[in-house]
């Protein structure tokens, strides 16, 4: 019975994380989220050998996650963002108008220029309002590095936070 | 009782820059890495008195409240307020320094007792928000160096 539940609740996980997203706006999903979520059901099954040995139909889920983990490593930089195309770079345009750096359009994304060097951050439009972003590697003391951050803020999970509002008496 | 912390750095600009790019809130996410948005500015953003919301994001939750500006000189020193739950003052103060700026950042903040339950408080709310200030002053360095 363990090893049902314990499939079954990851997949339960990975499904609602990917419902939420697909549910709201202006949030991302970092592929490299999902395959934390496929180790870590990797590493309970592992755990758990020892007192139930891997049935057959095991194989498949198994797989499933030794692939999604092994591509989310390889994309761990690729983020999906439910936003609308014009809306994202506007906002990216006018970021890089505060941080003072060089931003233009380019075929694939916007190219970001600092101190000489170029990062491209890549930007697929998938549907109206799903986007397939590749997020740059840059130095950690950068203005593309500030960034990714403000991007992370704006474009943050789709799990809702916790909203306490300061403004009012408790 | 208030909490004071101050932190300061050199920026390779002009103080008018200096004064002129902190004044406008709607620069501020991009240099305070805790803070997510300003919203609702009411008035001309850096004008005494102007107000506007803003939202934090800390441990999973997202803190809202309101701003003010208190003053601004240009060139000299900016202030602003925020209000609600918690209640702190953040001034930043400009002088010419080696053909830059040395730029003073002052944090004077009170926890209320019916917030504490809501905020990271005692040393580790302390130490978060003097992190916070150093790393908004790093960040100005590199946004504004010329």
């Amino acid at each position: 019975m363990f090893p049902q539940l314990l499939w079954a609740s990851f997949a339960i996980a990975a499904a609602a994380y990917l419902l939420l997203f697909l549910m709201r706006v202006n949030v991302s999903l970092r592929l490299v989220r999902l395959g934390w979520l496929a180790e870590a059901a990797l590493v309970s099954r592992g755990l758990a050998l020892t007192l139930w040995s891997l049935a057959s139909w095991e194989w498949t889920p198994l797989v499933a996650c030794v692939v999604v983990a092994a591509a989310t490593f390889y994309w761990h930089r690729t983020w999906l963002v439910r936003a609308r195309a014009d809306e994202f770079c506007e906002r990216i345009s006018e970021a890089c108008r505060g941080l003072r750096l060089e931003c233009r359009y380019q075929p694939g994304g916007l190219a970001l220029v600092e101190r000489q060097q170029m990062l491209l951050l890549g930007i697929t439009r998938l549907h109206t309002r799903l986007l397939l972003v590749r997020v740059p590697s840059p130095p950690p003391r950068s203005k593309v590095a500030l960034l990714v951050q403000w991007l992370a803020k704006q474009y943050s999970g789709p799990v809702p936070p916790i909203p306490i509002d300061l403004s009012r008496p408790s | 009782m208030a909490t004071t912390f101050e932190t300061s750095g050199h920026i390779d600009n002009t103080p008018e820059a200096v004064i002129a790019y902190v004044a406008d809130p709607r620069n501020r996410p991009l240099f305070f890495p805790a803070l997510k948005a300003i919203t609702d500015i009411q008035g001309e953003p850096t004008a005494v008195g102007t107000s506007w919301k803003w939202t934090f994001v800390a441990l999973g939750m997202e803190f809202r409240g309101r701003g003010r500006c208190l003053s601004h000189e240009p060139g000299r020193l900016y202030s602003f307020q925020t209000d609600g739950g918690i209640q702190s003052t953040f001034t930043y103060r400009a002088q010419a320094e080696s053909g830059g700026t040395k730029l003073t950042v002052s944090l004077e903040y009170e926890v209320p007792e019916n917030a504490k339950a809501k905020l990271p408080a005692g040393d580790r709310g302390q130490k978060l928000r003097e992190e916070e200030a150093r790393r908004a002053l790093e960040n100005l360095q590199l946004i504004l160096q010329r």
